[in-house]
């Protein structure tokens, strides 16, 4: 016969009353730390996105979008960088470099 | 690219149709005299194969599919729901205007305009049930998601090499390097290359400092980490 919930005089952390709030203390302390991760994330994002050249100037790249056009931005640059400013030039008639394009928009 | 081209199953009701839409830009500048450029999207796959420094930044490879979500405007009389009593799926208008050049766009200069034509193709879709249309739903978050991991590995292909051999940077890390990469990059590109020297001089007041342990490995006193090559081999015994 039990007189102590099988516990043996022993209580830790079953106790019914204690347990709820402790996890929902320990899950809004996680809630607010991914909601910082996720804020810095898309700070990141924000400041990455001003940094791009695009045309028109007001447009908000989505996520993906602005990975995706970093991307071909750092490429740019690299290709400036190593081919000296007037060495871009179309290569064919149907491809054009966006960023070529918006410079000149923007001149 | 795959040719802009509607596919689908008409034979079954329940499966999903996806849509390639073709937009074509006309950009009229005296200084090009006619370049078009044809944007081919596909509603599941862009292309991914250009990485090098070598290709050409296009517009057929910028910028991602329309949309994940489907758009369709169908008579009544097109659409097919199964059975009596299905909860109906919400109908998805126009693609978030996130992921669609805006047809207003009309140039910034008196000398150019940029037209754009959208085309898009009906669709029907039908589920059985409630749980198709979440399963589909996870589906695309899910392809959304796979996209944007591989867009994020693009960009760390082109960032220099900052981690042992064996990690890659993590997502917020990835951003922050991008951000540092770009500034230095447009600084050598507007200060010369005399910019270098400039921001690796060491101030007189940390110069007593030890250097930096950087993963167990210490780099001699005043170099500078530029390529995975400059790791000795024996960097990986952490």
């Amino acid at each position: 016969m039990e007189f102590d919930n099988g516990t043996n005089g022993f209580q830790i952390q079953s106790n019914q009353s204690t347990e709820a709030p402790l996890k929902k203390r320990i899950r809004s302390g996680a809630n607010a730390r991914e909601r910082d991760r996720t804020q810095s994330v898309n700070s990141a994002f924000d400041v990455l996105r001003a940094m791009i050249p695009i045309d028109p100037p007001n447009r908000k790249l989505s996520k993906i979008e602005t990975l995706q056009l970093a991307t071909k931005y750092i490429s740019h640059l690299s290709q400036i960088l190593t081919s000296g400013e007037d060495g871009e030039q179309e290569h064919s008639f149907y491809d054009v470099c966006i960023f070529c394009l918006t410079n000149r928009i923007n001149s | 690219m795959s040719e802009p081209s509607p596919s689908g199953n008409e034979g079954e009701t329940r499966s999903v149709i996806q849509e390639n839409v073709t937009r074509t830009v006309y950009v009229n500048k005296p200084l090009v005299d006619t370049a078009v450029s044809v944007i081919n999207t596909s509603s599941v796959h862009y292309d991914q194969s250009s990485s090098d420094s070598t290709t050409i930044c296009t517009l057929n490879n910028v910028l991602p599919p329309m949309s994940y979500d489907y758009q369709h405007h169908p008579p009544l009389t097109s659409v097919q729901i199964c059975g009596p009593g299905v909860p109906q799926p919400p109908v998805y208008g126009t693609p978030h205007d996130e992921h669609q050049y805006s047809p207003t766009v009309t140039g910034v200069g008196p000398n150019c305009y940029m037209q754009t034509e959208v085309k898009p193709n009906s669709r029907i879709r039908s589920y059985e049930s409630e749980r198709d249309y979440k399963k589909s739903a996870c589906d695309r978050e899910r392809t959304r998601m796979r996209d944007m991991n591989k867009a994020f590995d693009l960009l760390r292909n082109r960032l220099p090499k900052s981690k042992p051999p064996g990690k890659k940077l993590s997502k917020i890390e990835s951003l922050r390097m991008a951000i540092r990469y770009i500034r230095h990059l447009q600084a050598i590109l507007e200060y010369g290359p005399d910019y270098e020297t400039k921001i690796y001089t060491v101030p007189s007041c940390t110069q007593y400092l030890p250097p930096p342990t950087y993963y167990g490995y210490q780099p001699q006193y005043g170099q500078c980490w530029n390529v995975a090559s400059d790791y000795p081999p024996n960097v990986n015994q952490y």
